[in-house]
């Protein structure tokens, strides 16, 4: 491999981790993702002599969740997501959910409920909660004002754990 | 009574002044609808930390592997087999076994080359992924990665592999196997009269010899540089046959 390889594979590898856990929550199964993963990177290694970002990571992320959205629209075809105003209505659930209710719960629960969270704010929570990302970085990857983020992370958690109390009581059920 | 949103996101996100804060601690011990807000958030985000695992075993290294394709496809062209006339298979009869002594495989290209080249075939097939993969791996010259030294494990074209780098008296060599046997190019000659079905190829300096075994077996594929006559003999020195 050439140094412009090399010197690629050193900047960007390290993001790995981040780079895979957005593609994890962008795709349909973990297949889905790591092919998006190695997409992600054939991508930025093809820009990466152009790549003057302050961000290697912000970068990646970028470049994953535009191929995430491109396959998306590819899959839907005909059906359009439409971004609807956002009223504020409280989600938080009708029990109460202190964190040690849902401590124990295991991580196919919680990624098959953050599934079922608004894909707006699913992604924000990605990029914050998951990837790592501050809520400027965020804003700056998804093109939306920083206070946009902080909502939808809120709402998407408030969403999250209702769903994660449903999760751990039809775990106790079954 | 709904509460405003802004004040608990700010809160939450630790934006808020002392004195904004103590204001709305307040709050909270009167306000159920904030309190159990704050209460699933925390919960949310302790559920959120089982979901920050890394990234699978394997995939640096496929991601690795397929920008140091792109970086050599970038450097030299497409790798793809036949057709350019980049790269030559030899075409020959073996009798028995492949445990072959190197001056006998010599004896066997050289006799090959008189008529093997002639008849490989002129398509353009597209090289397999794996064999794509494994030459596209090795630079003469340096010295094999870490990784690749202790075995890099790699799926590609949808084939588990384990692929592992030696050096033996100065010369690298890349070697894959696989519970599968590889697919081998269209255009490939493979040797006859052994019960492994093998092949041989040679692309530029580097020349290419593989066994694929029955299901149950290990097949394998060895990329280096040294001459043809020389690979059954190197494959011997790593057991792989």
């Amino acid at each position: 491999m050439d140094d412009n390889g090399r010197a690629f594979l050193e900047a960007s590898l390290p993001h790995i981790d981040a780079v895979y856990r957005v593609a994890r929550h962008t795709s349909r199964d973990h297949h889905q993702a790591e092919d998006l993963v190695q997409e992600t990177y054939l991508r930025a290694f093809a820009a990466f002599a152009s790549h003057r970002g302050p961000s290697t990571k912000a970068w990646l992320v970028t470049i994953c969740l535009n191929l995430a959205r491109s396959e998306g629209r590819r899959r839907a075809r005909r059906v359009v997501e439409v971004a609807l105003p956002e009223p504020y209505e409280p989600e938080a659930p009708h029990v109460s959910v202190p964190e040690e209710a849902l401590a124990n719960i295991d991580r196919a629960s919680v990624s098959r409920a953050l599934a079922r969270v608004p894909e707006e704010q699913r992604l924000a929570i990605v990029l914050m909660d998951l990837a790592g990302h501050s809520a400027s970085e965020a804003a700056d990857i998804l093109g939306c004002p920083r206070n946009t983020v902080l909502s939808r992370v809120f709402r998407g958690r408030q969403r999250l754990a209702s769903l994660l109390v449903g999760e751990d009581i039809n775990r106790d059920v079954s | 009574m709904t509460c405003p949103e802004q004040p608990i996101v700010a809160f939450l996100a630790g934006e808020l002044s002392p004195d904004e804060e103590r204001s709305f601690d307040d709050h909270l011990l009167g306000c159920e609808q904030c309190w159990r807000a704050v209460q699933a958030d925390r919960a949310a985000r302790l559920a959120l930390e089982q979901l920050r695992q890394p990234a699978p075993a394997g995939l640096q290294g496929r991601v690795a592997l397929a920008v140091g394709i792109a970086a050599t496809e970038a450097a030299t062209g497409p790798v793809v087999l036949g057709g350019n006339g980049r790269l030559s298979f030899v075409r020959t009869a073996i009798a028995h076994h492949l445990r072959l002594a190197a001056a006998a495989c010599l004896i066997v290209v050289v006799a090959a080359g008189g008529f093997g080249w002639l008849a490989t075939s002129r398509s353009a097939a597209p090289e397999p992924a794996q064999v794509a993969a494994v030459v596209a791996m090795i630079t003469p010259g340096s010295a094999p990665t870490t990784a690749l030294r202790a075995g890099e494990h790699l799926v590609i074209g949808g084939q588990p592999l384990v692929v592992r780098a030696y050096q033996l008296e100065g010369t690298e060599e890349i070697v894959a196997t696989s519970a599968r046997p590889f697919q081998v190019p269209s255009t490939s000659h493979r040797l006859t009269g052994s019960s492994p079905r093998a092949w041989m190829a040679t692309k530029g300096r580097l020349s290419m010899y593989g066994v694929n075994r029955p299901a149950g077996g290990e097949s394998m594929f060895l990329v280096a540089a040294m001459p043809m006559a020389e690979m059954p003999q190197m494959a011997a020195r790593l057991n792989l046959i």
